[in-house]
């Protein structure tokens, strides 16, 4: 999404990373990957049971992804920080989502990964903007 | 369980500085694209 950034904000629209941990760690995070957008703490992961996130296994977290994608699989490694990984507050089979809503707090787009490697499509997020 | 056409929940993130966020306060001036990360590391 950083690397499109200019795209989100082409389309007007407010950009936000959603992390589980408090928000001094969403904060080490967005300087670690050098983000530009908002990232926001939920130590409680309240929001990710809102939205009802899955959550994978042990398979999943482990051999899976080198079987079904070992690309995306290799990212994920390379860009992993085992020391967040440990934090208490971090689940790490907990599996990531996108959304995007309107002004009015409609929701316009909603995607739950199934996989580590599932990844939401940046070009999917865009078209859901343009249809607003 | 949520899903296109509802409208978002009322929840609270917190800020870089630990300060609570109202989610609704994040599309209140423009449409919201937002990722959940699979965790922090």
């Amino acid at each position: 999404m950083q690397s499109r950034l200019s795209e989100f904000r082409e389309r007007g629209a407010n950009v936000a990373a959603i992390g589980q941990g408090t928000g001094a760690e969403a904060a080490r995070i967005a300087r670690m990957l050098k983000l530009s957008y908002a990232c926001y703490g939920d130590p409680g992961h309240g929001a990710y049971r809102a939205f009802d996130l899955g959550r994978t296994g042990l398979f999943g977290l482990t051999l899976e992804p080198f079987l079904s994608d070992p690309g995306g699989a290799f990212r994920n490694l390379r860009q992993a920080d085992m020391r967040a990984s440990a934090s208490p507050r971090s689940d790490v089979f907990r599996l990531g989502g996108a959304l995007v809503a309107n002004r009015a707090g409609e929701i316009r787009f909603l995607h739950r990964s199934q996989s580590t490697t599932d990844v939401p499509k940046t070009d999917a997020l865009l078209a859901a903007l343009d249809a607003l | 369980m949520l899903r296109v056409g509802l409208e978002l929940p009322a929840l609270t993130l917190l800020d870089g500085l630990d300060r609570p966020v109202q989610l609704a306060s994040l599309h209140a001036d423009a449409p919201l694209a937002a990722i959940f990360l699979r965790h922090f590391g």
